[in-house]
């Protein structure tokens, strides 16, 4: 990345449009808009954890999801015993995030290609279904959280608070992941994707920086669940599904894989759709608008495929590259 | 635990991985040979069984609802792979990943649309509508013609690719598709060959889960998970792995559900028991498949080309 | 024709007199702007003429604005006028009309009386300014419906949604007389999608009223959200016991059934059949457990064993041959949509079908049965309402339903039918404004409509006191498969959790 190359200047402007959000749906009277963005930045920001790992380091994890359940579940059940600490929430979901996330990611990282992908799954749906065992806290069911977390000097509970926190969150991710890329580590941890066995013969202890990134990557995801569970007020084991680590792989594939904002736009495309279309009143004629309503995963569907067969880079790949001029 | 459960719970194990082999088989060809990761094979088997289903409506015979899905079920792997999939070949797997995952949204959809959000009826035919008495319990005799199906399947896929002309160029052009090519193998022929195999067995799996499992929009996603779990396991690319792995993913998801629960009364309180139970049963296969891949990243029976 | 016709502004040949432009009288925007302006703000509208209504019980029908009014003389001499709407059948009345020579009287009656229909002015003669009062707006009533509509489980929300939809379209648009307007939502079964809706429908959209609610998942995670609001849950299909104990709102009302009560139903009948070793199976989450735990909670016999299988899971057999080798005298089972299809065929496959009885909640229904046909013959299922009732309210539900929609209907739409009912008649006492929510609370507690199970009556938690019946799977008079009323093991039950309400 060139300074003030066009590409820059997008991202500057994309992140500008989200700080300008709150102001927006100010003005025009309908907050609920806020929540909607403020959704679509925690999942941008998982899908940017998962990029780390997913578009650097050639790691394709199917069980991301697991790590957002993890934040998530931190929060329900502290508040649940009555703890609303907001700093005890982070320190013990990163705890349990890193100790998980080592323990997995060791395991995981001997394999590698197709076995990385469902050995993630194996140990993501491990987790799912001790969470639906968890009768105490709600099982399949899931738990309401009464009050969002207390970190003293923000109160959570105003929703415009509590979106410019995500937005904070997610700009400090994307500051320190763009360092972390652009450090002496994201280049061995891009060697080891391009060629593992080079990096090796170069001396490089290519399993630790890759476990040190996949756990990198698993907090990331742990900080977006904690925020999801504050967003929703509720956690259940869904936030773990499978469903959910192939739609975050799809995001980040969908943005740009080989961008930090991609997965930010993937995200967004992918859930601005899916709001645009089941709630689509345009008036068209023949009942189209209701059809497409009932049915707006056929036309999300054929989306993406398009954008596979036609934009070979994802959506934000795409504009960055052609706007740079070096497609 | 009587010696005729014991038996009735290991048919039962022995059919689930059959049918597994039927998915996993199809799957694991395409994905072994072409290099390709196609999601799209669990819609090919809902798609299988909404064919299959719509035809014995119609004619009320089970024989047509075969003759009728398997081919339809072909055709539209054909046609899929024609329109939107053969492009991708050279891409990455991402990259098919994605787009697999489009059309399953897109298959989804598609069957909601035409025959509605509720599963659709569909039986076995009446010679296999009773059952058969396995020392004083009855197993029912459909049950048997899916593991006699599967076990055909298992052996004329075994002569094909390891006894006849074209399963030598299929696994010519699998250990070195551009070789196979220079020396005057069509590619594309034999790929589009191998996909509408995947395909027809996905029909075929899915003409004979219909009768006793719900024929419904998003009936493929869940059992594609478990192919993806044997195919691993296995070894991608085999078709010898693929059926020791839908066995073995087959019985051990079987006897754990049975006896796990019984076990576990046996040393905890029943309470604990009940809750763990379920859960520990469900993470069976996971355990079994994380287990493999730690120690042999492989999969058990990796494919052993030239 | 000038371009302007187009345009809501006449255009006028010239400044000197000339005639009205022919587009006034056409222009539907004018005509919008017309109602705005005299029909429904505070202006004298036409009525009728005195003369036309001689004698008591004489009446006239005529329309103001777009609303039929019905102009009568009382016994007492009086002239009142009423908005023409029979509340509960939203039917029109008054189809004759009387007829007079003479011109004498005009009767004028304010818009804004709809609000206090009794009161009623005459002017002879002429039109007079009427004083200040409240403003009737014709704004429609907003009502959220939220429901599963796609994916495995997305036959129920549909049921839900089409039998609601039905009561709405049959009154025109209209519930308790006002123009509603229905915001169609799926949740997808999936609860963070859900409390995202809910916010969008109350945030964005500004309903007053939210029904459907298919899963118990669902509901649970976004009720508070609901209520805290001050908006009014009206549930239609789940009813998971926090929200009928400890939990329970004075805005939430479950017009179905309390989870456990059609458990508890199928406890009963097994313990009047006198069966002492029972096995129960349900899914391995929260309802499957409060099922179970209802069926146990009236059945005396023994329970020999307890499954529960991962959601999702589509086939049985392991679980099956378990069941029978222990031999028990019945199975019970909850498992609800495509589950449900998969269980039952696979145990009529494996020949246990007539010599198992199998006894079920919310599986053998409506939604299913299509796909079981003869398969599901002689299975026991327990609920509060089967489409073989023979009280006239269901009657013409089934009539209708079946005419629509060309498939027998489910308890689920015979639910959410009745929560249509229930807000016709709700809203048909406050006449629409659902602004006060007190008001609107009472009526809705207190409503009196024609259910499709006989009477109504809800609990001080808000979920109903009802009969429940046990039916058993068998060919209605047509020959196709449907549910068949056999006993009434409870009357008037009440849910084992009311009493952990506060509300009085």
């Amino acid at each position: 990345m060139v300074k003030a190359s066009p590409r820059a200047l997008a991202a500057v402007a994309i992140l500008a449009i989200l700080a300008l959000v709150p102001l927006l749906t100010a003005i025009i009277g309908q907050p609920f808009y806020l929540t909607i963005v403020a959704r679509i930045m925690i999942f941008g920001l998982a899908a940017l954890g998962l990029n780390l790992i997913l578009g650097y380091g050639g790691m394709v994890s199917f069980g991301h999801a697991m790590y957002l359940g993890i934040g998530a579940y931190a929060v329900a059940i502290l508040t649940f015993h009555g703890i609303s600490s907001g700093w005890v929430h982070l320190a013990v979901a990163l705890a349990i995030g890193v100790t998980v996330a080592i323990l997995v990611g060791s395991v995981c990282l001997r394999t590698s290609g197709m076995a990385f992908i469902m050995i993630t799954l194996a140990f993501a749906q491990m987790f799912f279904f001790l969470a639906v065992s968890l009768k105490q806290y709600g099982g399949d069911d899931g738990l309401s959280i009464p009050a969002r977390s207390d970190f003293g000097f923000v109160d959570l509970g105003n929703a415009t608070l509590l979106y410019y926190t995500i937005y904070v969150v997610l700009l400090a991710t994307l500051h320190g992941a763009w360092h972390l890329i652009h450090s002496r580590f994201g280049m061995v941890l891009r060697g080891c994707k391009s060629n593992e066995r080079r990096m090796i013969s170069l001396g490089v202890p290519a399993l630790r920086y890759k476990l040190t990134a996949y756990v990198i990557s698993a907090q990331v995801c742990v900080i977006a669940g904690l925020l999801l569970a504050n967003l929703t007020r509720f956690c259940s084991p869904a936030y773990m599904q499978w469903q959910v680590s192939g739609e975050l792989i799809v995001m980040a594939v969908l943005g740009g894989m080989g961008t930090l904002l991609g997965p930010v736009a993937g995200a967004a495309t992918l859930l601005l759709i899916e709001e645009v279309l089941s709630s689509l009143n345009l008036g068209l004629p023949w009942g189209i608008d209701a059809f497409i309503r009932d049915h707006w995963m056929a036309p999300l569907g054929l989306f993406i495929v398009l954008v596979v067969l036609t934009l070979k880079q994802g959506v934000y790949g795409h504009l960055a590259a052609a706007r740079s001029g070096s497609a | 635990m009587t010696a005729g459960l014991l038996l009735t719970q290991t048919l039962n194990g022995v059919q689930l991985g059959v049918l597994l082999f039927l998915l996993s088989a199809g799957l694991t060809l395409v994905f072994g040979i072409m290099n390709f990761v196609n999601l799209t094979h669990g819609s090919l088997y809902m798609m299988g069984a909404y064919f299959a289903a719509a035809a014995y409506n119609a004619s009320d015979s089970f024989l047509v609802a075969g003759l009728v899905g398997i081919p339809a079920t072909i055709v539209l792997g054909l046609l899929v792979e024609r329109i939107a999939l053969s492009t991708l070949y050279t891409r990455d797997h991402l990259d098919q990943v994605l787009a697999t995952f489009g059309l399953i949204l897109f298959f989804n959809e598609v069957v909601r649309i035409v025959w509605g959000p509720s599963s659709i009826y569909m039986n076995v035919p009446s010679t296999l509508s009773g059952t058969i008495d396995l020392f004083g319990l009855p197993y029912p005799a459909y049950r048997f013609a899916i593991i006699g199906v599967g076990l055909v399947v298992a052996l004329a896929l075994y002569l094909l690719i390891h006894r006849s002309r074209i399963g030598m160029l299929i696994r010519a052009s699998a250990s070195n598709p551009a070789m196979a090519g220079a020396l005057g193998v069509n590619i594309k022929l034999l790929n589009a060959l191998v996909f509408g195999l995947g395909a027809g067995l996905a029909g075929l799996a899915g003409l004979m889960a219909g009768p006793i499992m719900s024929v419904q929009p998003g009936m493929g996603e869940p059992i594609l998970i478990l192919t993806l779990v044997v195919i691993v396991t296995g070894g991608i690319g085999s078709i010898r792995g693929a059926f020791y792995g839908a066995l073995m993913v087959g019985i051990v998801d079987t006897m754990g559900r049975a006896f796990l629960p019984t076990l576990l009364r046996e040393v905890f309180e029943r309470s604990i028991a009940q809750a763990a139970g379920p859960a520990i049963a469900s993470m069976l296969i996971y355990l079994l498949m994380a287990s493999v891949l730690a120690l042999r990243p492989q999969g058990l029976f990796p494919v052993k080309y030239g | 024709m000038p371009p302007s016709g187009l345009s809501p502004k006449p255009h006028w040949k010239s400044d000197a007199a000339s005639p009205i432009p022919f587009m006034a009288y056409t222009s539907a925007e004018l005509n919008k702007k017309e109602l705005e302006r005299f029909v429904y703000s505070k202006h004298w509208c036409y009525a009728g003429l005195e003369a036309k209504i001689p004698n008591p019980g004489d009446f006239k029908r005529t329309t103001v604005g777009e609303r039929s009014v019905v102009t009568v003389r009382e016994a007492t001499g009086d002239i009142n006028v009423f908005e023409n709407v029979y509340a509960h059948g939203g039917m029109r009345w008054g189809q004759t009309r009387r007829h007079s020579s003479r011109f004498i009287a005009v009767v004028f009656i304010s818009t804004e009386d709809k609000i206090n229909m009794n009161r009623l002015v005459t002017i002879i003669g002429a039109l007079t300014m009427m004083c200040a009062a409240p403003v009737y707006s014709q704004a429609p009533v907003k009502i959220g419906f939220i429901g599963e509509l796609s994916g495995p489980q997305g036959v129920i929300g549909q049921e839900q949604y089409d039998a609601f939809m039905l009561v709405v379209q049959r009154n025109g648009g209209k519930l308790g007389g006002v123009p509603v307007e229905v915001l169609k939502e799926d949740s997808q079964l999936k609860p963070d999608v859900a409390t995202q809706i809910a916010q969008r429908l109350i945030e964005r959209d500004k309903v007053s009223i939210i029904t459907g609610f298919t899963f118990s998942n669902v509901l649970m995670a976004v009720h508070k959200s609901i209520t805290e609001k001050e908006v009014f849950l009206i549930g239609s299909n789940a009813g998971p016991a926090p929200i009928a104990g400890a939990q329970c709102s004075p805005y939430q009302f479950i017009v179905s059934w309390q989870n456990d009560t059609q458990a508890e139903v199928v406890g009963q009948y097994a313990t009047d059949k006198g069966y002492k070793r029972v096995i129960g199976l349900a899914p391995n989450y929260q309802a499957g457990k409060d099922f179970i735990a209802g069926f146990k909670r009236f059945y005396q016999g023994e329970i020999v064993d307890e499954i529960y299988t991962p959601l999702n899971q589509p086939d049985f057999a392991a679980e099956l041959a378990q069941a029978a080798a222990q031999k028990p005298d019945a199975i019970f089972i909850f498992y609800p949509g495509g589950l449900g299809v998969s269980f039952i065929r696979q145990f009529q496959q494996a020949g246990l079908l007539g010599k198992i009885p199998l006894l079920s909640a919310s599986t053998a229904d409506g939604t299913s049965l299509p796909a079981l046909k003869d398969s599901a013959l002689g299975v026991i299922s327990g609920t509060f309402w089967g489409p073989d009732f023979t009280n006239p309210a269901s009657k013409q539900f089934v009539a209708e339903f079946e005419k629509k929609f060309s498939r027998i209907p489910s308890q689920y739409a015979a639910q959410s039918y009745d929560a249509a009912l229930l807000l016709d008649a709700a809203l048909a006492q406050v006449q629409g404004n659902v602004v006060d929510k007190k008001a609107f609370m009472a009526a809705l507690r207190r409503a009196q409509f024609n259910s499709v199970r006989g009477n109504f009556k809800f609990n001080n938690n808000h979920f109903p006191v009802q009969d429940m019946h046990v039916f058993e799977v068998a060919k209605d008079a047509k020959g196709r498969i449907s549910l068949k009323t056999i006993a009434t093991p409870l009357k008037n039950r009440e849910d084992a959790y009311h009493t952990q309400c506060a509300l009085k």
